[in-house]
C-alpha cells in the first residue's frame, strides 16, 4: 500500500486548484486525479470565489501570483465567511516572509513551489482534504 | 508590500518571478521522470516540456537582458534593413507558447508591407516580446487577444500599423493605466511592460498609442515605412 493510498480511504474529495501557469496546474491536477481527488481548475483569480462557493470543496490550492485576483486577496475573502476549509497557498516568490505570516493569519499552509518537491506538494494537498 | 515606483527594481522582480515558472517547471518534470512506472510515451511528453521550458527560460533571460541595457541607456542599436513584417510576424508567433502558457489563445495576421529604412532586428523582436507580455499580464485565461499588421498611410506617410487587442476586458481603465509612470500594485507587472513598450517605441521609430474602444482594448504601434 503506498502512502497515497491511506488517504484514498476517505472517499472520494474535491480541490478547486487556482493556478495560472498551464504547465504547473496540469501536473498538480494530474497527481491529483491520480489519487481519486475530483479537481475543479482555474487560472483566473476572478473566477477563483465563485467556483469555490458552488463546488465546496475539501481543499483549496492558491497560487499567490494570478490574473484579475491575488491569491491572498481571494484568501482574505473567503476567510470572511469560510474560516475551515484547508487551504494551501502557493509562491514562486522569494521575500516570503510576509507572505507565509499573512497566510498562516488566515489559517492557511504556505508552500514555495521552487523550493518544493511536486510530491511534497501534493501530500500536503491531500493531507488537508482528507483531515476529517 | 508597498507599490514600487522604480521599472529597474520590478523588471527584475518581474523576470525573476517568470523564471520561475518554467524552471519549477522543469524540475516538477525531472521528479516525475524519475518515478518508474512511466511508460514511453510519458516520459518522452516530460522530455518535450522541459524542452519547451528550458526555451521559454533562455529567451525570458535574453529579453531581460535586453530591457536592463534599455533601461541603463547602454543598448547601442545596431541598423540593418529587412523584412520588417516578417520580424514582426515571427516575434509575435514565438509568444503563441507563452500566451497558451496562460490558457490565452493568440492570433498572429501581419501582412507583408514593403519597408525601405533599416532597423535593428533584435530590438523590434524585443518590442513585440514587450507587446505581448504587456497583454498577457492584462487578459484573464480564456481571452483571444489578435496582433494584426496593415498598411496605413499616417501623415501622408505609407506606415505599418501593428495592432494588439483584446476583448472583455477593464478596457478603459487599461486605456488609462498604459500611460501611467507609478505602479498601482506591489508587482505591478502591467506598469513595468507599458513604461517598457513607451520606452522602447522611439527606439524602433515607431509611434505607440493604447485606446479602448467598446470593450476591446487596443495597442497600435506604427513604422513609417520611409
Amino acid at each position: 500500500m503506498g502512502i497515497f493510498d491511506f488517504f484514498k480511504k476517505g472517499g472520494t474529495k474535491k480541490v478547486v486548484l487556482v493556478e495560472d501557469d498551464v504547465p504547473l496546474r496540469s501536473f498538480m491536477a494530474d497527481r491529483l486525479l491520480d489519487n481519486g481527488i475530483d479537481v475543479v481548475e482555474t487560472g483566473d483569480g476572478l473566477q477563483a470565489l465563485d467556483l469555490i462557493q458552488r463546488h465546496k470543496p475539501d481543499c483549496i490550492v492558491l497560487d499567490v501570483m494570478l490574473p484579475g485576483k491575488s491569491g491572498m486577496q481571494i484568501l482574505e475573502e473567503l476567510r470572511v465567511k469560510d474560516k475551515d476549509t484547508p487551504v494551501v497557498v502557493l509562491t514562486t516568490l522569494s521575500g516570503e516572509g510576509g507572505l507565509r505570516l499573512e497566510a498562516s493569519k488566515h489559517n492557511a499552509v504556505f508552500l514555495n513551489k521552487a523550493d518544493t518537491a511536486l510530491e511534497i506538494v501534493i501530500e500536503t494537498v491531500l493531507r488537508h482534504a482528507f483531515r476529517d | 508590500m508597498q507599490p514600487s515606483h522604480d521599472p529597474h527594481g520590478l523588471l527584475l522582480q518581474v523576470v525573476a518571478h517568470d523564471l520561475l515558472s518554467p524552471l519549477t517547471a522543469v524540475k516538477w518534470q525531472c521528479e516525475l521522470l524519475e518515478r518508474s512506472n512511466l511508460d514511453d510515451a510519458k516520459r518522452m511528453e516530460y522530455v518535450k516540456n522541459i524542452e519547451h521550458a528550458t526555451t521559454l527560460g533562455i529567451s525570458i533571460a535574453k529579453n531581460a537582458h535586453i530591457a536592463a541595457r534599455m533601461l541603463s541607456s547602454s543598448y547601442a542599436e545596431t541598423l540593418q534593413p529587412g523584412n520588417l513584417s516578417g520580424v514582426l510576424r515571427d516575434s509575435f508567433t514565438v509568444l503563441k507558447d507563452q500566451f497558451a502558457r496562460h490558457g490565452i489563445a493568440l492570433k498572429v495576421d501581419i501582412e507583408d508591407v514593403e519597408v525601405e529604412q533599416s532597423f535593428d532586428h533584435e530590438l523590434v523582436s524585443f518590442y513585440a516580446w514587450l507587446l505581448g507580455k504587456y497583454f498577457l499580464t492584462c487578459v484573464p485565461a480564456g481571452t483571444k487577444v489578435e496582433a494584426t499588421g496593415t498598411r496605413v498611410e499616417q501623415y501622408g506617410v505609407e506606415s505599418l500599423q501593428i495592432s494588439v487587442s483584446a476583448p472583455h476586458i477593464e478596457s478603459k481603465q487599461k486605456a488609462e493605466a498604459f500611460v501611467k509612470d507609478s505602479a498601482q500594485t506591489a508587482l505591478d507587472q502591467t506598469f513595468v511592460f507599458s513604461h517598457l513598450v513607451r520606452l522602447v517605441a522611439p527606439r524602433v521609430r515607431a509611434d505607440v498609442h493604447c485606446t479602448a474602444v467598446d470593450d476591446v482594448l487596443i495597442v497600435e504601434t506604427t513604422f513609417p515605412a520611409y
